[in-house]
């Protein structure tokens, strides 16, 4: 199996002296093209760090991150941002929209980013839309959607610049039971074409749908398993 | 990076924010629209003295008396024909002029007042352009040549000797300087606010007593029209100094006017004199440009979240550069055409506001095309100083912490 994404030994200290925090203290773990892993662990394990590192961004204290076949170490700003925009799709919890544009120019920003063309970014940006089914909200903003419907657009964000890696942040966090399993299967669906997807939660319900669980506890891992 | 989609957006949350970005722009408004106001009042003043003096003087040279720590000669007949012996090219004629000031008063109240008398011939009032009220405006050949003692009177003698009424003044007689003069027409005062006595008499006539003048205050030589003004000026120059005995210009005790290097002085004046208001003017535009600023790094703080997640997008640093750049200069250039209509309207109030006075030149109204470019650019400017720092401070936010912020 192909690697995308290999920690080996990160660490990430907050702080100095004193006051110092280890939120990781030696993090080894390789995650395969393809997968679908949910990590877990209660708050404070230290597991929005790891998924801050694993985004890019925020940046190890010491040991090594590779994504896609790359040393983050060497990377500059500009270079993590450009990974940030080909290699990742971001799902927040919340906050996912620029809240003054609209829903299709939410999924053509990263475009916007990217260099792409106006004429093909608005084409990708609604076959995105279409493939979350919210084709019929492109001109809407924000505001005039609801919870669930902005985290499938999000979800269409992401997918629109085809990212090895779907990253979402308690994708769920903010919705009913019904929409939930809605966007879950959505991100199920984009598993199946190819795109590794992680997913962090402490929901053992979301975590049912990964392939592996890795869970953290006090900056480390205490559990990795197989479903 | 997409220009066109930063733009909306950053109009849309100048909507969202109105009122705020209204206030935000005033300094700008005020700023510019007081610089555009300034250059076009004075591109207004610059375009009708000039069209004045085209109409007027620019085929004309003065010749005049000049107190160079003696007395100087006079500019008499004698000085008339010798310039006309000198058979220049391109002069079509003199003419002299003379002015003195006297004592009038009336026949019947004894009353008095201070008043200025030009001297004219049948000629050069046809020139004056008067509005006559009643009798001639004109005086004959016959009468400057026989020095006659008549006058065409302005109204405000009228109004102060013979009750206001034109009609009952024109034949009746006035005593000026001691001597009487009769009256044979009124003129309409030039000006509605001023109440100075004035009249026109022969040319002549003020040659003899009580004036006694012995020469011109002044000699205009007038050209023909397309005439080489420089040229007859340098000609002229050269003979009255070989004449009265001078090798320096600077020590003669006459001097030549040359209208139209007058003109230019005027015009570079009027340039060098509005950049420095102008400028003045602009002092107000750093105070804008603080507003602005002022205003950026409050929006960089509320939209940390944002930046975040723009950054988790992929922006890069010079894109949040540009963001909020794009968003500065789009305040300020706003605030500068706005600044320029009310600088426009400004100017057009103030010429009209001039121009309701019925006076003489009827000011023209222009509108500075170098001032509203100027003040343009200016803008961009100022939005770039002005949103550099709050734009730098954005994009230098580590995305994590921008994300995390509320």
């Amino acid at each position: 199996m192909k690697k995308i994404i290999s920690l080996h030994d990160v660490r990430k200290t907050y702080g100095t002296g004193e006051s110092a925090y280890e939120a990781l203290k030696g993090i080894n773990v390789h995650i395969n093209v393809g997968d679908m892993v949910a990590i877990m662990g209660p708050s404070g394990s230290g597991k929005s760090t790891l998924m801050n590192i694993l985004g890019l961004l925020d940046t190890p204290t010491s040991g090594d991150y590779s994504i896609d076949n790359r040393d983050t170490k060497s990377l500059n700003d500009d270079q993590m941002s450009e990974l940030r925009n080909h290699t990742v799709g971001f799902i927040f919890q919340s906050f996912n929209l620029l809240p003054r544009i609209s829903v299709l120019e939410n999924v053509e920003r990263p475009m916007v980013y990217g260099g792409v063309g106006a004429d093909e970014r608005r084409t990708r940006a609604l076959a995105s839309l279409k493939k979350v089914e919210l084709s019929d909200k492109a001109s809407r903003f924000p505001t005039q959607l609801s919870g669930g419907q902005i985290q499938r657009v999000a979800i269409a964000r992401a997918l629109v610049m085809n990212p090895a890696i779907i990253l979402a942040d308690e994708p769920t966090g903010n919705l009913d039971s019904v929409t939930s399993t809605q966007v879950m299967k959505l991100l199920c669906k984009i598993n199946k074409q190819g795109n590794t997807v992680i997913i962090v939660t402490h929901s053992d319900e979301i975590a049912s749908y990964a392939k592996r669980t890795i869970v953290i506890r006090d900056g480390l891992i205490s559990e990795d398993k197989k479903s | 990076m997409n220009y066109q989609s930063i733009f909306f957006e950053v109009v849309r949350s100048m909507r969202a924010n109105a009122l705020r970005t209204v206030l935000t722009m005033i300094g700008i408004i005020i700023g510019i629209g007081s610089v555009v106001a300034i250059m076009s009042t004075a591109d207004s003043v610059t375009a009708t003295v000039s069209l004045e003096v085209e109409k007027t003087g620019l085929n004309k040279i003065s010749l005049t008396r000049r107190y160079n720590g003696i007395t100087p000669r006079n500019l008499d007949d004698a000085t008339m024909h010798f310039l006309e012996s000198l058979a220049i090219p391109d002069i079509k004629g003199f003419e002299g002029t003379i002015g003195v000031s006297a004592q009038a008063r009336d026949y019947k109240t004894n009353e008095v007042g201070s008043i200025y008398v030009n001297g004219a011939t049948e000629k050069t009032m046809s020139d004056m352009n008067l509005e006559i009220l009643a009798g001639r405006g004109i005086v004959t050949e016959e009468e400057n040549a026989s020095q006659s003692r008549v006058v065409i009177v302005n109204s405000n003698l009228v109004k102060k000797f013979f009750y206001g009424d034109p009609d009952a003044a024109v034949g009746q007689m006035v005593k000026i300087g001691g001597a009487s003069f009769k009256i044979i027409g009124v003129y309409k005062n030039a000006s509605p606010f001023s109440d100075h006595l004035a009249a026109v008499a022969p040319i002549r006539t003020l040659m003899k007593e009580p004036f006694d003048e012995h020469g011109y205050d002044s000699l205009s030589i007038i050209l023909d029209a397309g005439g080489d003004a420089n040229s007859v000026r340098e000609q002229i120059m050269a003979a009255m100094l070989k004449a009265r005995g001078y090798t320096d210009e600077d020590k003669a005790d006459f001097s030549l006017s040359s209208p139209r290097e007058e003109l230019n002085t005027f015009k570079q004046f009027m340039t060098a004199a509005t950049a420095v208001i102008a400028l003045i003017a602009a002092i107000s535009l750093i105070v804008g440009g603080v507003g602005i600023m002022n205003i950026m790094l409050v929006t960089v703080t509320e939209r940390t979240k944002e930046i975040g997640l723009m950054r988790s997008l992929g922006a890069k640093k010079r894109d949040i550069v540009r963001q909020f750049l794009i968003e500065s200069i789009t305040l300020t250039v706003f605030g500068g055409i706005f600044g320029v209509v009310l600088g426009i309207g400004v100017a057009y109030g103030a010429i009209s506001i001039i121009n309701m006075f019925d006076q003489m030149p009827h000011f023209l109204f222009s509108i500075s095309g170098t001032g509203i470019i100027v003040s343009l650019v200016v803008s961009i400017l100022i939005g770039l100083i002005f949103g550099a720092y709050p734009a730098t401070r954005a994009s230098q936010l580590s995305p994590v912490e921008a994300l995390r912020r509320e």
